[in-house]
């Protein structure tokens, strides 16, 4: 009957695999940018946010109910802020203030939005961790 | 919901880490249940009541309002 402890599937080590991507990168963005000054976020934020999963969904040292109410409390947060955020990114920063149609329009990708929400998402998890 | 958990725990003379050893949760978690800030499942709730020797609603009683 116990099936609190089968609510995130990655054991615990799995935040190193998530560790690693991230830096994996930082790498590859600064040694693009170092070699070639080109400012790519692409290969950053989608090794990223597959970082950012393990570490969030990973188990924690002692995973217990609370731990899993805290995350899902977590990600009830960060999603619609963190879709907000994308948003206003999008259409206070990136659109153009007269629409030319010879251009495409600029927005954040599929993967820097994830980003954001996972950051969020952690965030909030820790501060929930360490205040209660 | 009120519980008498520090009360039960203070009797078999437990601390809060080795009722959360036995019952396989955190210390923060015992502490979240003694200070109200979380509820726990009915599963934990009934393996705290086991290691404190205890029916559950001998430790967990509902509030008015939790209704």
């Amino acid at each position: 009957m116990n099936t609190a402890r089968k609510v995130f599937p990655y054991s615990h080590k799995m935040k190193m695999v998530g560790i690693v991507c991230i830096l994996w990168g930082f790498y590859a963005f600064f040694s693009k940018y170092w070699r070639y000054q080109l400012f790519d976020l692409n290969l950053l934020t989608g090794l990223g946010c597959w970082g950012l999963t393990f570490l969030f969904f990973s188990k924690e040292k002692i995973d217990d109910e609370r731990v899993h109410q805290l995350k899902f409390k977590a990600l009830t947060w960060a999603l619609p802020v963190g879709l907000g955020i994308t948003h206003l990114i999008n259409y206070l920063v990136l659109s153009l203030p007269e629409p030319d149609s010879s251009k495409l329009i600029q927005s954040l990708s599929a993967y820097q939005a994830l980003v954001i929400v996972l950051l969020l998402a952690l965030a909030t998890f820790h501060y929930l961790k360490h205040r209660e | 919901m009120k519980n008498l958990i520090k009360l039960e725990r203070a009797r078999h003379n437990l601390t809060q880490a080795e009722l959360a050893d036995r019952v396989n949760v955190s210390r923060q978690t015992i502490n979240a249940i003694e200070t109200s800030k979380f509820i726990p499942s009915t599963l934990l709730a009934f393996k705290i009541a086991q290691v404190l020797q205890v029916t559950v609603d001998g430790i967990f009683q509902l509030e008015d309002s939790d209704w």
